[in-house]
């Protein structure tokens, strides 16, 4: 259980990152807080063998917040440091809460929020030693042809498992990929290809720079709540984000995000038709509810039982709504 | 390719060569004889490992040693001063919160991330902080018993 | 407290590992490092049973570094085995793989990284054989026969117990009530923090010496020398401070064998380390049981019969085997007075990782499953359970049905005591909706285990406590410390005994040349055999130094006390010396130094003449306790939220009350972890633990602790050292049907499958609310 012989790259500022990324275009990792990373070389589910560490991008690391302008946080940006940041705690409570359910301390003292979106999916047949995965073919997202989870399936259905994601695309947030010589804005949730197997669009050589979350609007209310056995370490086995805007009683946005129940955060598009425009009732509760059941696939590749995770999106969706609502 | 690297650990400088894919817990234990640093899991799920990168408490399985230079690293043999232990550490003398203590070093700087951060902590804060540090044999009630002792004491200091 | 005159004894004293412990400086044994040390490392099998056709080590062998490789065919053919009569474990395959995990093959290199990369290289061809991993199908004819080389083995069944007393059949027709319920208990892994290691160094001329983390050295340094073929005179077990055992690390591992073997083939030192992985699912866990239970009780609540039914799960290996099983009968029903009993098990062999010794080893399923089904009983008689374990509680002084003697037991009182704790009658009265779907449910659950098994080979404890010329004094023992403070608890036995105080007591212990022999770690005896062994020998010391003293002061011996540090005429303290005045006294008097005192300790127990079915004493003394747990109940969600677990405890007099809690909170997160928590979720293909990493392997978390209110009931137990009996291990059985029964309480319906998940409470609540809608149509 070793890191394989890599080669380790710490430059210093931003260009020259991105540089180093094109170089070694598809043989090459971008280590953050290294808490996924990591455990990914020791398995040897990541074959990588250039890694380009950004701590020393001072560029990265920080958190401005303008009440016109919104949030950005430099992606390196560690989860504590948002978990003890004021100004967020203040303005975007839910991510804080998000925060605050990854794993324990000093996953959220290493994570970092760029990390944490950018997390691989998970799976009981995947996260696991390479001595393990010997008494079992190849599954599709180690490249093999079969699936233990899903038999005959032939896309992967690894789940996507970071507490962040789903409340920052709840937000509508937007996060700055650069690459050597461009750079593009996207929404968070284009992070994600919906392929358990490649779960991440960005290209080898781009790197997440920065989140950008518009300022609060009046009214606003967010919540994040997460499945799970244990008060920490664990990652969630239904995660669902919500944030709303309120005037009096009537709702004005929402958006809902599932987290842990697909390759990717699935946003609820129902959840707005249902409720914007609408004060809360028990028959939108109740269409709430069932939205998000709909929504959600998921499958057996973690503890928890699928048949329940499903019942608890609803349960969860409905929590959330009612925690949210005025 | 090995290389040199220099590290600073409880306010002292290493010199040590190493291999990039070295972790830090691997750094301490072989290269530098902190065998004080233990390996639970050497995959970032029980905490055993802690120790302090400028304060703040990170898993050395999951750090890559060369990360480190440059950085103020804390282990456990870098609380006590002499003879006098550091009040965390008295405390989970005197409470009993030392079983096997496989896991005692990275609870108790776990523990002291917590205080520093935190002189007075609640009693919720400190089972949330300590979340991430297994412990088999104590069930955590005189951990959490130490803790409370502990920033009593400091508090009082 | 009755026992006040003790001042070593008794007191909340910091353990004498505890300092060394808080620093870092404790060495465990992945920290020794020797000399030209050597790594090793294991190739394990990736199926779950094949036959080996074919191993080649050439690739290996080439990888720079790596110094020598070896399998099944370079050691000798000699298996090893808790159980003398039934071992049936190599330290790597001879012939076949029984489960994912075995150990194949090993490598040993220049470092760790190296010895890695060599496994790869190793080529293996199996023949693959059909595997079974649910001991019911296992024991099917027709089955895949996994231990084939042994004919005794029929069905896979590699061992069988009965046990019987009363008539059961008239016991049945005596009832007014009679049920039968089914139940099943899951897998859970010991888990300590430090996994399994070895170092093993040998000297040219002879002399091997194993530092191992093991929970018996003695008994290690049989099984070694044995499959090493030396004579056990050769061979020399030492163990380091240890980071947990549980009773997972009582057997003697693969990478014992493989450090000694490879130390001996080399001529340099070599170390194994396992890996969470390994340490977690290819070394030992606890046997899953199906348990029928079939009870029958008068009107008024007695029990008047008890038939227990019960297949475990052995895994690929007997470990402990056929012990578990007798223990399980055995102990099955220590805590009640049931006048007629059956108790029939077998242990069947599958193809997953072996199981074995576990904290409460063999009685936490049969309790489990005895303490939720008197809770159904009370149910339907209308009793309140805890009246209901008052009326059938063995008192002290009673005769055992079972024919234990059991001299001291404050099981009623411990009842009494929990459900004050607990405020049960209120909290069970109120049955009051806590939060809108949150409901709150009280639950108790009650234990008795024994202070060490007797009836077994070596079974006594010896130490030897040596007082130098210059005070120093060192007590020797050969008890294992993994973790639950022995040494400390030994050593407050050996300075109250000389009238010292305990920092004046350095302990020795565990080095199998060193230390006196002592059967180990296990069976919760370690305090009971070990303590009356160094509280014998301190008195031997005593004596000797109370001899010289005596002479001086021109009193007789039997006049004498020594306490805090001072021997004196008994009610004139000023008449006497300080101790260290004494061992001068002692030289004067030309007596040898060091003052010398041994003691060896056997329990008098009247014993049963085998273990297969004899009535008997099994036990020098027994702990007792009660437990109640408060649990809320999420009806919506299944969640289950254990709020508060309040105990009591009868484990005699505490030597160290801090430690006896510290014992009892750990036995209860033990407890949680087989109650919710914790599950290897066997994959049905491969029969490889699904939970194979902390991640996966749910170990409560501190997040997740609940109060845990304690208090003892102290009853001097006349044999155990100070009245002290067993801590800890006991307070394992009670917590999982505790919280069965208290989610019953809360929510109406029974959990009879563990661990308890949230998906089967809804399942269950859903299956009641069809009953219940079925009954009213």
């Amino acid at each position: 259980m070793r890191i394989p012989d890599i080669n380790y790259l710490e430059p210093d500022n931003l260009d020259e990152a991105l540089r180093l990324l094109e170089v070694y275009k598809n043989s090459v990792e971008v280590v953050a807080g290294g808490s996924d990373l990591l455990v990914q070389l020791k398995n040897r589910t990541s074959s990588a063998s250039h890694l380009v560490d950004l701590h020393k991008i001072k560029s990265l690391n920080n958190i401005v917040f303008d009440s016109e302008k919104g949030l950005k946080l430099g992606a390196t940006t560690t989860l504590l440091e948002i978990i003890r940041n004021e100004v967020i705690k203040e303005n975007y409570p839910a991510l804080v809460e998000a925060a605050e359910k990854v794993g324990a301390f000093q996953h959220q003292a290493m994570g970092t929020i760029g990390g944490n979106l950018c997390l691989n999916t998970r799976c009981w047949y995947f996260n696991q030693s390479a001595r393990w995965r010997k008494a079992r073919p190849i599954c599709l997202k180690m490249g093999g042809d079969v699936c233990h989870v899903v038999p005959n399936s032939r896309d992967c259905y690894a789940s996507y498992c970071g507490d962040t994601a789903g409340i920052l695309i709840a937000y509508r947030a937007k996060a700055v990929v650069s690459k050597n010589g461009s750079q593009r804005i996207i929404p968070v949730e284009e992070l994600f290809t919906g392929n358990g197997k490649q779960p991440i669009s960005l290209e080898s050589d781009e790197i997440i720079t920065e989140i950008q979350v518009s300022a609060p609007k009046q009214g606003q209310k967010g919540v994040y709540l997460k499945l799970r056995q244990r008060e920490a370490i664990d990652f969630p086995q239904v995660g669902v984000s919500l944030n709303t805007v309120w005037e009096g009683h009537n709702c004005i946005e929402a958006r809902m995000v599932l987290t842990a129940v697909s390759p990717k955060p699935v946003i609820v598009d129902e959840v707005e038709k249902i409720i914007v425009g609408n004060a809360v009732d028990s028959q939108i509760i109740t269409a709430f509810k069932e939205a998000a059941q709909n929504s959600g696939q998921p499958v057996a590749n973690m503890a928890g039982g699928v048949r329940h995770r499903k019942k608890m999106l609803g349960i969860m969706a409905e929590k959330a709504l009612k925690k949210v609502a005025p | 390719m090995r290389q040199l690297i220099n590290l600073r650990v409880n306010g002292e400088s290493y010199e040590t060569l190493i291999k990039p894919n070295n972790t830090l817990l691997e750094v301490l234990r072989e290269n530098l004889g902190l065998v004080g640093t233990k390996e639970g899991c050497n995959c970032g799920d029980c905490g055993t490992c802690t120790v302090l990168v400028d304060g703040k408490p990170i898993l050395s399985c999951l750090t890559l040693a060369k990360k480190m230079e440059g950085y103020e690293i804390t282990t456990i043999e870098g609380l006590a001063e002499g003879e006098k232990l550091h009040p965390i550490q008295q405390a989970f003398v005197e409470r009993g919160s030392i079983q096997c203590g496989f896991c005692s070093p990275g609870m108790i700087l776990t523990g002291k991330a917590l205080l520093d951060y935190k002189a007075r902590p609640t009693r919720d804060e400190i089972k949330k902080a300590i979340g991430g540090n297994l412990c088999r044999c104590t069930g955590y009630v005189k951990i959490f018993d130490a803790l409370e002792d502990a920033s009593n004491k400091i508090a009082a200091e | 407290m009755k026992n006040s005159e003790f001042s070593v004894v008794g007191k909340p004293l910091p353990r004498i590992d505890s300092w060394v412990k808080a620093t870092g400086g404790a060495q465990y044994t992945a920290d020794i490092v020797l000399p030209r040390m050597l790594h090793a490392k294991i190739l394990r099998s990736p199926v779950a049973h094949a036959k080996i056709i074919s191993i080649d080590t050439s690739k290996a062998e080439k990888l720079p570094g790596v110094i020598s490789v070896i399998s099944g065919k370079d050691i000798p053919r000699q298996f090893y085995g808790i159980v003398p009569k039934a071992t049936d474990e190599s330290a790597l395959a001879f012939d076949k793989v029984r489960y994912v995990g075995d150990e194949v093959a090993a490598v040993a290199a220049v470092d760790e990284a190296t010895a890695e990369e060599a496994l790869d290289l190793i080529e293996v061809e199996y023949e693959e054989l059909p595997a079974v991993f649910d001991p019911l199908k296992s024991m099917e004819p027709g089955a895949p026969a996994i231990h084939d080389e042994n004919p005794n083995v029929i069905n896979n069944v590699s061992a069988t117990f009965r046990k019987e007393f009363g008539d059961i059949e008239k016991g049945f027709e005596e009832a007014d009530y009679v049920r039968e319920d089914t139940f099943y208990t899951q897998s859970i892994a010991h888990a300590p923090l430090e996994t399994h290691a070895a170092i093993a160094n040998w000297e040219h001329g002879g002399k091997l010496t194993l530092w191992s983390n093991t929970q018996i050295p003695f008994y290690l340094k049989r099984n070694l020398a044995k499959t090493l073929e030396l004579d056990e005179s050769k061979v020399r077990i030492i163990k380091p401070y240890v980071g947990g055992g549980f009773g997972g690390k009582l057997d003697m591992f693969s990478k014992d064998f493989v450090a000694a073997f490879f130390a001996i083939k080399t001529g340099r030192p070599v170390k194994v380390v396992y890996d969470r992985e390994e340490s977690l699912t290819c070394t030992r866990a606890r046997h899953p049981a199906v348990i029928k239970l079939k009870t029958g009780v008068k009107k008024d609540g007695s029990f008047t019969a008890q038939n227990f039914q019960v297949v475990v799960d052995g895994g690929a290996y007997n470990s402990t085997a056929p012990l578990i099983i007798t223990l399980s009968g055995y102990f099955a029903m220590l805590p009640y007075k049931v006048p007629n009993l059956v108790f029939d098990a077998s242990h069947v062999y599958t193809n997953k990782q072996a199981n074995g010794a576990l904290r409460g080893h063999g009685v936490v399923q049969v309790r489990f499953a005895a303490e939720v089904q008197m809770d159904k009983i009370a149910e339907e008689l209308g009793i309140d359970p805890a009246e209901f374990r008052l009326k059938n509680a063995i008192q002290p002084g009673e005769p055992h049905p079972a024919k234990m003697t059991i001299r001291s037991c404050g099981l009623s009182e411990a009842i009494v005591k929990s459900a004050d704790l607990a405020n049960w009658k209120e909290v069970k009265k109120s049955k009051e909706v806590v939060k809108g779907e949150v409901y709150r449910g009280v639950g108790m659950g009650c234990s008795g285990f024994p202070s060490g098994v007797n009836n077994m080979s070596h079974i006594g404890a010896g130490a030897v406590v040596k007082i130098e010329r210059d005070g120093a004094i060192t007590l020797l023992s050969g008890a294992a410390d993994i973790g639950q403070g022995a040494e400390s608890v030994i050593a407050q036995i050996a300075a109250e005994e000389l009238g010292v105080e305990l920092e004046d007591v350095r302990v020795t212990a565990a080095d199998t040349e060193l230390t006196p022999h002592d059967s180990g770690t296990f069976g919760s005896g370690v305090t009971f055999r070990a303590g009356n062994a160094a509280l014998r020998a301190a008195r031997a010391a005593k004596n000797k130094i109370f001899k010289a003293v005596a002479d001086e002061l021109e009193v007789s011996p039997e006049d004498l006390v020594a306490e805090h540090r001072r021997i004196y005429v008994k009610g004139s303290p000023d008449k006497g010396m300080s101790f260290k005045k004494a061992l001068k006294a002692v030289q004067y008097a030309d007596d040898p130094f060091p003052v010398i005192g041994r003691g060896f300790f056997h329990p008098p127990a009247e014993e049963p003449t085998t273990l297969k079915d004899a009535d008997g004493d099994i036990s020098g003394a027994y702990s007792f306790g009660a437990q109640v747990a408060e649990v809320e109940v999420n009806k919506l969600t299944g969640e289950v939220k254990v709020v508060r677990i309040s105990t009591s405890d009868d484990s005699g007099y505490p030597i160290n009350p801090l430690a006896v809690d510290g014992q009892i909170e750990g036995a209860v997160s033990c407890g949680m972890g087989q109650a919710i928590y914790e599950d290897f979720a066997w994959d049905p293909k491969t029969g490889q633990a699904m939970a194979s990493t902390f991640m996966d392997y749910k170990l409560m978390t501190s997040a997740d602790t609940p109060e845990m209110p304690i208090d003892h009931v102290i009853t001097n137990d006349p044999i155990g050292p100070f009245g002290a009996k067993e801590a800890g291990e006991g307070a394992t059985l009670f917590t999982a049907p505790a919280i069965v029964n208290a989610i019953y309480d809360a929510v109406g319906v029974w959990i009879q499958d563990l661990p308890v998940t949230p998906a089967k409470v809804l399942k269950a609540l859903e299956e009641k609310e069809k009953l219940q809608q079925g009954g009213n149509e």
